[in-house]
Parts: C-alpha cells; sequence; structure tokens
C-alpha cells in the first residue's frame, strides 16, 4: 500500500476513533447521558448558546458542559502536550526512550507543588498550585539550561548529568518541607502528585490553554529541524541547521509543555516516553507525521486512561495517574522482552 | 588565488592547552579534488570540523567564495558548502529514500520542491552511488559501508559547490571505495571541489590532482601526488612498515603494508 493512502486511512481511524471515545466520555458516569442527547445539547448551544441548550437539554447542559466537557478538554490538552514534549524531546535526545522528565520539570513542578501546600497559599486559593507548580518546572529547567551550557558546547550529556543533579537537589529540599508539613499537607502532596483529571473548571484550563495551543503550533513547524537533528548533529550542520537555536527552541517548547501539563493535570507519567514511541512503530520516524499523530494519540489514550479510571472501581475514582503509570509499566516491561528478541528499541 | 573557492589562511585550533591545529594555510580551486593525508591522530578531521564551521577556530581566517565562515548564516554556508562526517548514527529508522531527502533541505529554503521531484532527484544520486537497490530500506538496518554511502548520496543532493569529506572510503569495501572515488571525481570534472580526508595512499595518489599531508596539526608537503608520497615522507610519517614502489602501467606511486 503506497505511503500516503496508509496515512489517509491512519488518519481517519484516529480521528474516528478520537470522536468515539470522545461522545463516550462525556456520556457514561453516574448520571448517564444518552449520546443522542449530548448531540442535540451540542446542536442548540451553537445555535442558540447556552439559554438555548440550558432550556431543551437541562440535565444534560448541567452535567456535559459544567462537569465532563471541562475535563475532557483537560484530558485532551494534557495528553496532547505530554505526547508532543515526549516527540520533542526524543527528537531533541535523539533517543526514542526520552522522555521530558529528564529535563528537570518534573522535580521543578514537584518541589513547587510542596511549597504552594505547606506556605497555605495552596488554600487560600487552588489556583495557585498550577501557577506553583509552573514556575518550578521553568525555573528548574533554566537553571539546569544555564548551567549545561555554561560553555559553548551545549552537550545533551551535561543537560541529562545536570538534569539528574539538579532532581536530586529539589527532591532532598522536597523530602524536608514535607517532614516539616502536616499530616493533611503530606496527604494533598500525596493525592496531587498522583496526577488526575478530577473537577477540573473551565477557568482552571483559562491559562494553560492558549498557551499549549501556540507552543504546539509552534512545534508543529520544526519537524524538519527534528528530522535533519535525527541524522547527528554534524551532519545537521552541515545540511545548513543552526544547532544551538534549534536545540534551544525545542528545550523551551517540550519544557513550556510539559509544564503546562503538569499545571492542568498534575505528574501523569509515562505518556510523553509511550505514545511517540508507539507512535513511530506505526507511522514510521518522520516528524511531519510522528508529531502530529503523537499529538492525536496522546489525546486518545489520555481520555480513555481517565474513562477506565471512571468505569472500573464505579461509582468511585481510580486517578488517571495510576492508570498510565501501570500501563506505562507494563509497556516498558514489553518493550524490554522486545529488545532482548529483535536487538532494537525503534 | 582571488578566485579560489575556499581560502584558509593561518588556522589554528587549540582544545584546552592542546594545540591541534597550527598556521593551516591552503586554498582550492573550482573543478579541485584534493585530498589530506597523514596518520592517525595527525589533525585530519579536526581540520574538517573547522572547515565545516562546526568546530570554532581560535585562530586564522577561513573564506568561502571570498566571505569568511564565522559570518555566513547556517544556510548561506550550507549552500556553498557540504559535509560529511566520519561517523553518522542516525537516530531513528528513516527509509533511504528519506535520509537522502533531507540533504534537499537547503534549495527548499529558496524554493519549494514537489515530493515527486525530490523522489526522482534521490533516485537519480542512489543511482549514481550504486545503491539504488537500498532505497525502501531502512538506514539503520544498513551496514556500515552501506550507510556511509547512503549519506554520500544525501551529500551529493545537497548541490554544494564544495563538498568535504572526512575518511568517506573508511568502511567500504574496494569497489565501493572506487566507486565512490570515481563520482567525486567526476563531479569535479563538472566544476565542484571536493578535500577529501583519505587513509589509504592509493587511492589518493589515483583520485586526487592535489595532496595535502598534514602531521600532529601542521601542513608538512603540499602538492601533486607524486611530489607528496616520496619514500622518504612516507617513511618519516608510517615508519619501515610500508613499503613504496611504482605501478608498472601507471607509473602512480603504490604504497604497501609490508611483513618485516
Amino acid at each position: 500500500m503506497p505511503f500516503y493512502r496508509l496515512t489517509a486511512v491512519q488518519t481517519l481511524f484516529s480521528v474516528l476513533l478520537f470522536c468515539g471515545l470522545f461522545l463516550l466520555y462525556l456520556s457514561f458516569g453516574a448520571i448517564h447521558i444518552p449520546i443522542s442527547d449530548i448531540l442535540a445539547l451540542f446542536k442548540a448551544y451553537f445555535v442558540g448558546g447556552s439559554e438555548l441548550a440550558l432550556t431543551e437539554q437541562p440535565l444534560a447542559s448541567a452535567v456535559v458542559l459544567h462537569i465532563r466537557l471541562p475535563r475532557a478538554c483537560a484530558a485532551i490538552l494534557a495528553g496532547g502536550s505530554l505526547a508532543l514534549a515526549g516527540a520533542c524531546t526524543q527528537g531533541l535526545f535523539r533517543n526514542p526512550l526520552a522522555s521530558p522528565d529528564v529535563l528537570g520539570v518534573s522535580a521543578g513542578s514537584s518541589f513547587g507543588a510542596v511549597l504552594a501546600i505547606v506556605t497555605g497559599f495552596s488554600f487560600m486559593n487552588p489556583m495557585w498550585l498550577p501557577i506553583f507548580t509552573t514556575v518550578g518546572a521553568l525555573a528548574a529547567a533554566a537553571v539546569i539550561y544555564l548551567l549545561a551550557s555554561r560553555h559553548a558546547s551545549t552537550q545533551i550529556l551535561f543537560l541529562i548529568l545536570t538534569g539528574l543533579a539538579l532532581s536530586s537537589l529539589l527532591g532532598g529540599a522536597r523530602m524536608g518541607l514535607l517532614l516539616m508539613a502536616q499530616q493533611y499537607e503530606m496527604s494533598q502532596f500525596v493525592f496531587w502528585a498522583m496526577g488526575g483529571l478530577d473537577g477540573r473548571t473551565w477557568s482552571q484550563l483559562m491559562w494553560p490553554a492558549p498557551i499549549i495551543v501556540v507552543v504546539s503550533a509552534l512545534l508543529l513547524r520544526e519537524c524538519r529541524a527534528l528530522n535533519l537533528l535525527a541524522l547527528g548533529e554534524e551532519n545537521a550542520h552541515g545540511m545548513g541547521l543552526n544547532i544551538k537555536k534549534t536545540r534551544l527552541k525545542l528545550l523551551m517548547f517540550s519544557t513550556l509543555l510539559t509544564a503546562m501539563s503538569i499545571a492542568v493535570a498534575g505528574p501523569i507519567g509515562f505518556i510523553g516516553l509511550m505514545v511517540p514511541h508507539l507512535v513511530r512503530l506505526i507511522v514510521g520516524p518522520t516528524h511531519e507525521k510522528l508529531l502530529p499523530f503523537s499529538a492525536l494519540f496522546g489525546v486518545i489514550f489520555l481520555l480513555a486512561c481517565d474513562l477506565l479510571g471512571r468505569w472500573i472501581i464505579a461509582p468511585n475514582e481510580l486517578k488517571v495517574g495510576i492508570i498510565t503509570s501501570f500501563i506505562g509499566g507494563c509497556y516498558f516491561i514489553a518493550l524490554i522482552i522486545r529488545f532482548q528478541r529483535k536487538g532494537s528499541f525503534v | 588565488m582571488s578566485s579560489a573557492l575556499l581560502i584558509v589562511s593561518k588556522l589554528g585550533y587549540n582544545a584546552g592547552e592542546k594545540t591541534l591545529l597550527s598556521d593551516i594555510s591552503l586554498s582550492i580551486q573550482a573543478g579541485e579534488l584534493v585530498g589530506i593525508i597523514g596518520p592517525n591522530g595527525a589533525g585530519k578531521s579536526t581540520l574538517m570540523k573547522c572547515l565545516s564551521g562546526f568546530q570554532k577556530y581560535n585562530r586564522g581566517e577561513v573564506l568561502i567564495k571570498g566571505l569568511s565562515l564565522t559570518k555566513l548564516s547556517d544556510i548561506d554556508r550550507a549552500r556553498d558548502l557540504s559535509y560529511l562526517p566520519q561517523y553518522s548514527e542516525t537516530a531513528f529508522p528513516f527509509s533511504v529514500m528519506e535520509t537522502v531527502g533531507f540533504g534537499f533541505h537547503v534549495q527548499q529554503q529558496t524554493q519549494p520542491m514537489s515530493a515527486k521531484a525530490i523522489a526522482a532527484k534521490t533516485i537519480e544520486a542512489l543511482t549514481l552511488v550504486g545503491i539504488d537497490h537500498l532505497k525502501d530500506r531502512s538506514i539503520t538496518a544498513l551496514s556500515g559501508g552501506e550507510k556511509q554511502l547512503v549519506h554520500f548520496a544525501r551529500l551529493l543532493v545537497q548541490g554544494a559547490p564544495l563538498m568535504l569529506l572526512d575518511e568517506p572510503t573508511a568502511s567500504l569495501d574496494i569497489g565501493h571505495e572506487s566507486q565512490l572515488m570515481n563520482v567525486l571525481y567526476q563531479q569535479c570534472q563538472q566544476g565542484k571541489s571536493a578535500l577529501v580526508a583519505i587513509h589509504n595512499l592509493n587511492t589518493a595518489a589515483e583520485f586526487c590532482d592535489r595532496l595535502i599531508l598534514v602531521e600532529q596539526g601542521q601542513i608538512i608537503a603540499e602538492g601533486k601526488p607524486s611530489d607528496v608520497l616520496t619514500k622518504a615522507n612516507i617513511h618519516r610519517l608510517y615508519q619501515d612498515f610500508v613499503i613504496v614502489s611504482q605501478h608498472a602501467e601507471t607509473g602512480n606511486t603504490i604504497v604497501s603494508p609490508y611483513r618485516k
């Protein structure tokens, strides 16, 4: 089958999968809303706004528009940005198993979260928590980059080592803070650290959403740079790529996307590593295909995991971070077995 | 001299305290195929890295078509100068077609190219190098020599008038080595120029218009192959582990290993 036709089939399949999953996500829950009602609700909303939607579909309007839709949007934003950040990091580090965690973003955001909790900011207003995690993540990434690129050679190895060192430092500081924290503060941190989408409101998505959309769009313009970089830095340089500028740009993009996804959903493991890796096996390694499909599958994967978490012990819920960690761990073990058999991770 | 494609004057490079290159001056005219020879660790690869702009040099000046290498933008430099490093490890399993197609990056900056045009020109380059049968294979699954040939084809499609190649034949069998050098020779006959770091002195003598002999970061001889590959020079560099003779038919210098 020619490649372009394969891509058309893959695109159609993925989009249909997404639409089906999205409707199922909105329909399923403690109060079942039939899919026909959801479609009628959307129609009413687009024709006559929220007032018409409320009069025509009062129940669906309350449940879908105010509870499930913001949660679905949070899943879409976090899943898409994590998978894109992962694809970008793997391209940047020229390693099919790299993950944005390497950049120290996770350690920075966790430290920010603990700080917000023990200083009491997160009790004054829940909005402070994502702000603290974002600032922590970006500050950690900035320190790592500045330390690693103090000399002209901004070598990838230095980035990884500095990331490890700073993660260790921040991890120690976080433990120290937690030791002094109250019992309820500790449990609030543990709860946050699981990563979840429950209780998301529109106002919580207002500021991360535009950043995610803009950075994703900018990242999608770097497909060719990522392709050239994959051939090795000397080759990419020979073909006219500015290595230093490109690397800084890609680092910024993946850091911002990861930080925003943490602001939306807390730390959710393994999507950034697993989704791009899996997508590369399906659509191939060229980034013109890899990036958009990774974003789409990141969205599908997180929606599916959260749906599973809401369904598996209904009427209670499992945090989505637990589900992704579990699936991610299994995927990783399968990869190791595959490597032992075939001798290749890609 | 003013029409030279590449002029290097008094180039020097230090890594920390250690001087790796000093006082390197050379020039390359359009249509020339110039070989850089010298023992392991002489500084051939370092010189290639400096000339390609990948490694910043400490002293001296490199001019490409009269413009300073350090002042050219990356795209402008790549338009006039292409570079094939000694080792290329591709991170992801691109197909051979895709890998060679990335070589059109510079040309695509000025005018968009259709996928069809790229594919046609890619096949043309693969055929020229003799590896069109590999076109649908994944680059990561190829042997070291095959990978090298794919990257050579990518260098050809980039179309720069000056090509820097760092030991392009190191992992090739003798047939492919000769084929690569023949393609390079033809390119230079058509007006392109190439600077090739090369280990095999016989190949260097056969194909190059001029040889530059480097030892300990300095040029110690330069000129026609027969003037550079003298018994005295070769014994100085390789001690008495090699034997120098004359080819019965071509009259070229032959250097071969020798059992003492």
